[in-house]
Formats: structure tokens, C-alpha cells, sequence
């Protein structure tokens, strides 16, 4: 299988006053095509540092990260936010849906800032699976943190994106949602040949996928 | 129970007061740059009210000042045409009236012996009018009032037009000057010397001179009696009551200055300002607080939680607005008060206002003391339903508060550009807030317009009409001259053409003037004269004498060309047939201010005979129109004064008199050609006996004049713009940061910097918009409305185009620079992860 994702001593460091703190420290972590990759570590290992850098949402200190083919160190901004668009989807923990657009807006939202053509079919299916069809018009405040986040992966999903990054989107859920809302982004992630990295605490979950990676203090402690 | 819970409230008082003090007085060292941004817009309101108090008192006595300076004279009434001792007695008696001043002519100066053509008039007043009504008007005055018969209070215009520029008080000056008795040769002795702003040349005389020089108050040419008013209020109605009391004969005038019937609408209107001024203040600590509380819900949320009630939180609130209103208010009166007392002048100097007049910016205790007040009522109004809503959130409702979401409604799916639907969105995301800064901007851009209306309504003054549109006229002098028979022709064809050779002259037209006399008939010259005579004369009419000498009742003809005539036919409500009137078959008739109707006048036939060499050959023409305007004929005869082509005035006598040269310059306000021109005037032998008045002579003494009302204006108008800007800075930034999380989040999913900053320049541009649509309607409405009632010169109303177009490109580039400008500076160089980590 193609490799989608490369890291090379990816290096991240802090500078907290007069100390250092080493968030990354030279982590080589590859994921093939089509894989879902659990990430698992205790809190402050630097696991969603790890996600970010590979979303380009942060910069790393030293190291690269290379993505379909594209090394997103010597990408500008507005480049790597259109590939960000195009390529990678995003899940966060807290949702982080905007406000002021209604269901169906915040899902083809990174479709229409691309200026492309909305896939009504895939939106509706996408919809569909997620169990959102009776809430295309609601607004993300009357929604439970379960709906919200599964408005969330379907905005991950709707630019039928290479690449999911989920950064514990079960974290504010109960175990309930937690489960339907996981089950649903893996079940989507196959049906549409997405790879899928997902940041855990929870073993179960972890159980699910085709590969863990632990992360302890910035370094990748087992499974690459 | 109530009773219950307030007691248990009153308990806690006792041990809160000093927790809430310390935690007041720490939140101000804790949120410094929020605090600095409150204590900011106080400072900013504080100095803004005493600003435009100071200013706006400014601003009233300038305009008082400048009435009396254009009056010549500090009163609230005048009657004009003669006054009668019963009216003088009846005006003394009234307890409504505070000065009666009363004033005469009673002499004119002919000669210095160096010329022949002087124009001042010697003018007697009492007491009550040299010091209480005169002297408020005067630039500076020395010496005394004249007491002998001998002596002069003299203008130094008057001195300047005599040669006499240097003499002092005690120097001797002989003058030829003519009364009611006759001509008289006099040597005066100068008690006193005065300027006005007008350049009047006037010299004021003795009682002892006045009761010798035939003249008197009830003269109708020569008496008026000046009235102050003991309040400064008087409605029309009482105007007119007053009016109708005097019993005003037919030649009298009774005429009430703009400032007793406009005080009150000038004051309303300045209230009005200063209401905006404050509203706008209000809105902009409102809507500080407003954002400051919803943006720090989770705290007050917390402090519920550790156990403060609701009164303690907004009693913390309020103190807190208390030490910084107290710091701001403060600064502010210090900041208002140094700039409106020095800094605010040299400014707009350097802004490039001419201050030819006297910037007078008093020190007034009492602008300090309620500028403090109503800023103080205005931050407790503000901190009201910001401190409510702190204290009404519960600590659930804190918790989960992410600030500024949408409602619960559900909207309609949009179709279009997402960025620019988000930016919609966000405009009505929070109604009231949008709303607020849309208000205060709106109305600061409206007092804007509202002063700049009122400014250009002051400089639509400066376009003043000059005689036909021109710019510059010379007059023959010796017109003036009570013997007609010293009329002279100083204008020769030879001057008329080197003026018409100067570079900056586009054309030159002569007025021509002669006397002619019209013969006693029945009907128009008849009835013409005994209206004349009731209305001007203080003797009565002798038809016989007219039927026997009408030489006596003589009449003048002026001649215009045809330029002239054009312009003239055009502004004359039924205009007449050009060709007629070049062929002398009609022309205009000049009403001379007589009782007589348009429809007894045009159509009736004049027959005359022109004087001088036209002598014995009568001429009958047809009035065809009539004209109020004395542009035309400055000096007129007693029988109907008529205004012909000059083509066919020179064929019926070859040697009228060239009265007046106009000018028309190829560039307005020329100042080298006018030089120019003022050479060939003083090189030719018509200087001693001619004047000259010019557009830009005029311009300058209007300037004088209307030079603080400008510098004010202007002052108040740049002054209220901050309170705008600074509203829409601070909703702009707080807004910003509340969403720069959400921002950051629409960038991870894949929004670019560049549809960002579209997004941002959309909301600006949308915000601009309901400013501009706010301004130009309401705005323009109630600016419309401020206008009318302080409109007290009847100017007319325009909207001043180019400060409009300047700011609604200025509110534009505000509203849409400052949006991407914040967003850069609270974005910095973090990352997008950073950014939603940190928000």
C-alpha cells in the first residue's frame, strides 16, 4: 500500500520560560494508505501535537512531514490551507462547529470555501449514515454533543478528503456516543477508502484499529 | 421571603464591602488592557462633553459676536425711517426693553480740500447707544465721546479715506461737509478714534453739532432708535404684539435682528448637538461594558459559583466603573479643557483654517462641572444593564456560555458565497451589539454632516451676491453728491479700454446713468409721487408744483447692455422680449420700495425727457417689467427711476453718464488681476473721485467675521468622528477575539487568509453600509430638521458633497481596514492550533 503520511524526526520543542519542553523529539511515524491508525499515550506525550503537525495546523521545530507526496514544511500558508482542505479532514475533540451556520452548512462548509460544486448524493448519503437527515436546519446549539459531533465528521468527510485526523472526538461524549459516534466514523472512513488516524484514550476503541502507535514524552514508544 | 434573603444580603454587606473593594481594585490591575480601553472611552466621553460644551459655548458667543460685529451694533431691535418722541417715551417705559439707543444722522463730509468725494457720515448718538450698543461692536475705541460742537469720535476708515491716517486724538482735521442748514467748513478737534470690523466710515458728533445741523430723530432719513431686549427670548407672537404697539408710521421700518428671534432655535439646536454627543458617549460605554460582561460571562458565572449574589456582583461592577470613571472623568475634563483652551486652535490651524478672527476659548467652571455630571449619569446609565446581566447569570448558564451564538431558530438553508453569508451571519449574530455600534457611528457621522451642513450654510454666506455675478465694480463717486450739477463723467471710453486689455478680464460692462424728468400726468406720475411722498418725504406733496417744475421731481435712467440685461430678464419673474427692450421699446421699472402693484405698474406708458443734450425731445417707452432689486440704480431720482438698453440710451443722448464699470474676471477671487485693475484705477485721474468694491474685498470681510464659527465647527465636527471610530475599534477588536477561535477553526477546515480577510472587508463593508444608509437617512433628516430651525440667516440648504464623499470613503476604509488590521495584530504569528488552543 502507498504511503500517505511520513514523518522524519519530527521535532517539536516549547520554550516555557527558562526551560524547554520537548512536545515531539524525533518521530518517524509513516501511515499507509487506507489504514486507520490509532495513536495512544497518556495526556501531555504529545500525541495531539503529533496530529497537528500532520494536518499543518502547527509548525514543526525541526523534522518534516511529507502527505500524499507533499512536504508541507515548504508549503505557504495559503497553499497549506488549500491543501489542508482538499487532502485532510479534520475531527476535534470539542467540535469546534461554527456558530452561525446551521447543519447542513457547517458540512459542505470546506466544499464551498474551495468554490466547488456541492455532491448532493455523496452530501445526502454522508448525511444519511450519520443520522443527521432530520437536523440539516438546525442550528449547532440545539444539537447534543454527540449530533454536534457527528456534524463534525461529516464536515471531515464532506471534501471527500485523503486523510481523517481525529483528535479524541469522543473525549466530551458518554460511552453511548461515544461508541455509535466512533462506529460511524470508521464505518464511514472504509465505506469511502479514507485513511484514518485517530487520537485515543480509550484501549477499546483502539482495539478497532489496523495499527497502534503509543506515544510516551514526545516519542513514539511503540508501533511506528 | 424577600425579607428574609435581604436580610441574609445585609449580613454579608458588612464583611463584603472590603472583599468587593479588593477585588474591584484587583480586577483593575488584573484586566489592565480592558481597563485601559474603558478608562479610554471615558477619558474620550469625559473630554468630548467638556470639549463640546467649551466649544459650544465658544460657539454661541462667537456667533453672538459676530452678529453684533455685522449689525455694527449690540441690539435686538431697530427702527428705521424716523422715530417719534411718543415711540422713544412708549420704548423708555417698557419693562421689556432694557437700552433704547438712539441714533441720527445729520451731516455728510464732502472735501478735505484734497478730495471732493468723501463718503462719511457724520452721525450723532445718545449715551445708552455709544456704550452699551456701539462699543460691543467696535474692534477698539480711544478717547471720548464728542461733548463740543467742534469735536469728532471718527472711524479710522473715515480718517484713512481722508488722507488722515496718523492723527491722533487732539489733532485737527477741517472737512467740507453739507447738513439741512447748507455747506459748512469746519475745523474739528478729534476726541476719540474708533474701527469697526466693517471698515465704517463714520464720524460721530455732539449734541450741541446734531442740534444745530437742522437734522433730527424723526427724521425719516436720518433717525432710528436701536432696542435691547431685557429677555433674550421673544417669540414671534410677542415681536409682533411689540410691532403692532410702536404704531409704526408708513416710512418707519421695524426690523428684529436674527439674534433675538434665533437665540432660541441656535440654543436648541446646540443642545440637540450636545444630546447626540452624549447619546453616541452612552452607546460607547454601553457597549464597552456590554461586551466586556458577555465576554467575561464564565467569570461572573465563577464568582456566583464561590457565592456572591447578584447585588454583590453588580455593586463589584459598578464599583469597579466607579474607580475607572473616576480616573477616566478626570483625565478627561484635564485633556477636554487643555484642548479646547490651547491645543484645539493650533490645530485646525495647522489643519489649514484661516483664524483671521479671535478665537475666544474661555475657562467656564461650570462646563467642567457638568460635562463630570452628565458623564458620570451617562457611565451608571452604560453599567446598568451590563452589571444586570452579570448578576442574572447563573452559574450553569456560565459555564457553558461560548458567547455570541446563534439562536435557536433554525434558518434557512443560503446559497451563495459562504464567505460572504458567514459574514452576514455574523452581523446578525448578536443584533444588539451590531446594532449599537451602527447607532454610534451612524449618529457621529451624522453630527458630522449635521456641522458640516451648518458650516457650509456659514460659508454659503461667503458666496454672497455681487452686483450681475461680477467681480469686481468701480462706481462713479460723484453720483453721491447731493447737487446733481457736480455730477462728472470720470470714466472716459479711453479707461473703459485698458481695463478691458488686462489678461484676467473677460469682460467689462458700463452702467450708464442720466437724470430724466418724467411731466406731471394723472395716473402713473401722479400717483407715483404722492406714494413717494407718503412714504419717504416728511413734507407733504405738491401736486402744483410738481405740474409747474417737474425738473425738481427729476427721475434717473440707467443703461445696461445686453449681457447685463440677460441676466437681469432672466431672474424677473415674467421676463420681457429681448428685442423690444435693445430697441428701446420697453423697459424696467425700479419700485423704490413704494406701495404700487406689478399689475398698476407694467403696461403703462412712460413719457419723459431726457436731461442734457436729449433735452426737448420726449420719449415714451413702456414698463414692460418691475424690479425690487437696487443692483441696477444706486442713486435715484424721485419720480420712477427706469432701467433701458444702453444701446438706445446713447442714441437718445450722446453723453450719459458712465456710472459704474463691472468686471468680470476670466478667474474667480483673481487676486493679480484685481491688482491689476486697482493700478489702472489709481494711474487715472477717476481715482480721487470713484470707488471700488470687489468680491474678494468682500470675501475677506466676511472671513473676518465668520472666523471662529468655522474654526469651532470644524472643532466639534473632528471631535465627535473619535467617538465613532473608537466604538467601532473596540466592538471591532472584542468581537475578533471573542470569534478568533471560530476563525481559527473555519481556517483548519480549510479557510485561506485571504478568505478571511474577504470575510472580515465584507462585514466591514456591511457595516460601513448600515452606517452610510443610517446617515442618509435619519442622519440627513434630522440634520435636515436641525438645520431649518437654526437656520436663522435663511441660507439655503445643501448637503455638503465633498465632506460627504470623504466620509463615506473614510467610514468605508474604517470599517473595513480596521476589522484586518486587528485580526493581523490578535493573530500574530501563532498557529492555527495555537490560536484555537489559546482562544
Amino acid at each position: 500500500m502507498k504511503e500517505i503520511v511520513k514523518t522524519t524526526g519530527l521535532k517539536k520543542y516549547y520554550k516555557m520560560e527558562k526551560h524547554i519542553v520537548k512536545a515531539l523529539d524525533g518521530v518517524d511515524f509513516l501511515v499507509k494508505e487506507g489504514e486507520f491508525t490509532a495513536i495512544i499515550g497518556k495526556s501531555g506525550s504529545g500525541k495531539s501535537t503529533l496530529l497537528h503537525m500532520l494536518g499543518g495546523l502547527d509548525t514543526p521545530t525541526d523534522g518534516e512531514v511529507v502527505v500524499d507526496g507533499r512536504n508541507l514544511g515548504r508549503m505557504k500558508k495559503e497553499q497549506l490551507t488549500i491543501f489542508r482542505r482538499r487532502k485532510i479532514g479534520f475531527v476535534f475533540q470539542s467540535y469546534n462547529l461554527i456558530p452561525d451556520l446551521n447543519v447542513y452548512e457547517n458540512i459542505v462548509l470546506p466544499i464551498e470555501l474551495d468554490g466547488g460544486y456541492v455532491d448532493e448524493d455523496y452530501i445526502e448519503g454522508l448525511i444519511d449514515m450519520l443520522q443527521l437527515s432530520d437536523k440539516k436546519e438546525a442550528m449547532p446549539n440545539t444539537l447534543s454533543g454527540g449530533q454536534q459531533q457527528r456534524v463534525a465528521i461529516a464536515r471531515a468527510l464532506s471534501a471527500k478528503p485523503a486523510i481523517v485526523l481525529a483528535d479524541e472526538p469522543t473525549g466530551n461524549l458518554d460511552c453511548a456516543s461515544s461508541h455509535d459516534v466512533l462506529g460511524l466514523l470508521i464505518s464511514t472512513a472504509k465505506r469511502f477508502r479514507q485513511t484514518l488516524v485517530v487520537i485515543t484514550h480509550d484501549e477499546d476503541i483502539a482495539q478497532l484499529s489496523d495499527r497502534i502507535v503509543r506515544i510516551e514524552d514526545g516519542r513514539i514508544a511503540e508501533g511506528r | 421571603m424577600g425579607g428574609s434573603l435581604k436580610g441574609d444580603e445585609s449580613v454579608l454587606t458588612n464583611n463584603n464591602k472590603r472583599i468587593i473593594s479588593r477585588m474591584a481594585r484587583n480586577s483593575l490591575s488584573g484586566n489592565r488592557r480592558k481597563n485601559a480601553f474603558i478608562i479610554i472611552a471615558v477619558v474620550l466621553s469625559a473630554f468630548m462633553v467638556s470639549a463640546v460644551l467649551t466649544l459650544g459655548a465658544s460657539y454661541y458667543q462667537a456667533s453672538r459676536v459676530q452678529n453684533i460685529r455685522q449689525y455694527g451694533a449690540k441690539h435686538d431691535a431697530v427702527v428705521m425711517g424716523g422715530v417719534s418722541e411718543k415711540q422713544i417715551r412708549s420704548c423708555r417705559e417698557d419693562r421689556e426693553i432694557e437700552y433704547v439707543g438712539l441714533k441720527a444722522k445729520c451731516g455728510k463730509v464732502q472735501s478735505n480740500g484734497r478730495d471732493d468725494t468723501l463718503h462719511t457720515q457724520f452721525i450723532w448718538c445718545n449715551d445708552v447707544f455709544w456704550e452699551k450698543q456701539k462699543k460691543p461692536a467696535l474692534q477698539y475705541v480711544t478717547g471720548s465721546y464728542p461733548q463740543k460742537e467742534d469735536e469728532l469720535m471718527i472711524s479710522e476708515a473715515a480718517l484713512k479715506e481722508c488722507g488722515e491716517e496718523g492723527m491722533k486724538i487732539g489733532s485737527s482735521l477741517e472737512l467740507v461737509f453739507e447738513d439741512e442748514t447748507g455747506l459748512h467748513r469746519n475745523t474739528f478737534t478729534i476726541s476719540g478714534i474708533f474701527q469697526d470690523y466693517y471698515q465704517d466710515k463714520e464720524a460721530y458728533v455732539s449734541e450741541a453739532f446734531f442740534k444745530k445741523s437742522g437734522s433730527s430723530l424723526s427724521d425719516v432719513l436720518s433717525g432710528s432708535m436701536y432696542l435691547g431686549f431685557r429677555d433674550w427670548i421673544w417669540s414671534e407672537k410677542k415681536q409682533e404684539k411689540f410691532e403692532e404697539a410702536l404704531q409704526l408710521g408708513k416710512q418707519q421700518a421695524f426690523f428684529i435682528t436674527d439674534g433675538a428671534g434665533g437665540q432660541l432655535q441656535v440654543l436648541t439646536g446646540m443642545g440637540g448637538i450636545v444630546l447626540i454627543t452624549l447619546c453616541s458617549a452612552y452607546l460607547l460605554i454601553y457597549n464597552i461594558l456590554y461586551l466586556s460582561v458577555t465576554s467575561h460571562v464564565r467569570y461572573y458565572g465563577l464568582l456566583q459559583t464561590v457565592g456572591m449574589t447578584e447585588r454583590q456582583i453588580r455593586s463589584f461592577l459598578f464599583r469597579q466603573m466607579y474607580y475607572m470613571g473616576s480616573v477616566g472623568i478626570t483625565a478627561g475634563l484635564l485633556l477636554g479643557g487643555s484642548i479646547s483652551m490651547a491645543l484645539l486652535p493650533e490645530l485646525l490651524r495647522g489643519l489649514g483654517i484661516k483664524n483671521e478672527g479671535v478665537i475666544e476659548v474661555r475657562f467656564r467652571p461650570w462646563i467642567y462641572v457638568l460635562a463630570a455630571i452628565l458623564v458620570g449619569i451617562t457611565i451608571y446609565m452604560g453599567s446598568r444593564k451590563p452589571a444586570k446581566i452579570a448578576g442574572s447569570v447563573s452559574p450553569i448558564e456560565a459555564s457553558r456560555f461560548a458567547g455570541g451564538h446563534a439562536g435557536k431558530k433554525h434558518k434557512r438553508i443560503r446559497k451563495g458565497c459562504p464567505v460572504f453569508n458567514i459574514a452576514c451571519r455574523n452581523l446578525q449574530r448578536e443584533k444588539k451589539r451590531t446594532a449599537v455600534v451602527v447607532l454610534s457611528m451612524g449618529l457621529s457621522a451624522s453630527l458630522f454632516l449635521c456641522i458640516m451642513t451648518l458650516i457650509q450654510s456659514q460659508e454659503a454666506r461667503t458666496l454672497f451676491p455681487f452686483y450681475l455675478d461680477s467681480d469686481l465694480v468701480i462706481e462713479n463717486d460723484t453720483f453721491t453728491k447731493f447737487n446733481r450739477s457736480e455730477y462728472k463723467q470720470i470714466f472716459e471710453q479711453e479707461f473703459v479700454d485698458r481695463l478691458e486689455q488686462i489678461e484676467g478680464v473677460e469682460s467689462v460692462h458700463v452702467t450708464y446713468a442720466a437724470d430724466i424728468i418724467v411731466p406731471w400726468k394723472e395716473g402713473l406720475p401722479d400717483d407715483w409721487m404722492r406714494e413717494f411722498y407718503a412714504t419717504s418725504m416728511a413734507v407733504p406733496y405738491d401736486p402744483e408744483e410738481y405740474r409747474d417744475n417737474p425738473e425738481k421731481f427729476y427721475s434717473v435712467m440707467a443703461g445696461i447692455d445686453n449681457e447685463e440685461f440677460e441676466k437681469i430678464n432672466a431672474g424677473l419673474e415674467n421676463p420681457m422680449g429681448p428685442q423690444k427692450f435693445y430697441n428701446g421699446e420697453c423697459c424696467l421699472i425700479y419700485r423704490s420700495m413704494l406701495d404700487l402693484s406689478d399689475d398698476f405698474l407694467v403696461g403703462q406708458k412712460l413719457q419723459f425727457y431726457p436731461q442734457k443734450n436729449g433735452e426737448g425731445f420726449m420719449q415714451e417707452i413702456e414698463i414692460a417689467a418691475v424690479t425690487d432689486s437696487m443692483d441696477i440704480l444706486r442713486f435715484t431720482g424721485y419720480g420712477p427711476n427706469i432701467i433701458v438698453s444702453s444701446g438706445w440710451l446713447n442714441k437718445i443722448m450722446t453723453d450719459a453718464y458712465r456710472q459704474r464699470i463691472a468686471l468680470h474676471y476670466r478667474e474667480r477671487y483673481d487676486e493679480n488681476t484685481e491688482q491689476q485693475i486697482r493700478e489702472v484705477v489709481q494711474n487715472d485721474s477717476c481715482a480721487v473721485d470713484s470707488s471700488i468694491e470687489s468680491r474678494i474685498q468682500i470675501r475677506e470681510n466676511l472671513r473676518n467675521t465668520q472666523g471662529n464659527i468655522m474654526i469651532f465647527g470644524v472643532g466639534i465636527a473632528v471631535l465627535v468622528g473619535f467617538i465613532g471610530l473608537m466604538n467601532y475599534i473596540n466592538a471591532t477588536i472584542s468581537n475578533l477575539r471573542n470569534r478568533l477561535k471560530e476563525l481559527s477553526v473555519l481556517e483548519s477546515i480549510g479557510m485561506t487568509g485571504r478568505q478571511t480577510s474577504r470575510m472580515l472587508f465584507c462585514e466591514g463593508l456591511l457595516y460601513a453600509g448600515l452606517t452610510i444608509l443610517f446617515t442618509v437617512s435619519a442622519g440627513l433628516g434630522t440634520t435636515y430638521m436641525i438645520f431649518q430651525f437654526m437656520n436663522t440667516m435663511h441660507a439655503p440648504f445643501t448637503v455638503p458633497l465633498n465632506p460627504v464623499i470623504i466620509s463615506i470613503l473614510l467610514i468605508t476604509a474604517v470599517c473595513t481596514g480596521i476589522p484586518m488590521a486587528a485580526y493581523q495584530v490578535l493573530v500574530k504569528k501563532a498557529s492555527v492550533i495555537e490560536r484555537i488552543r489559546d482562544s
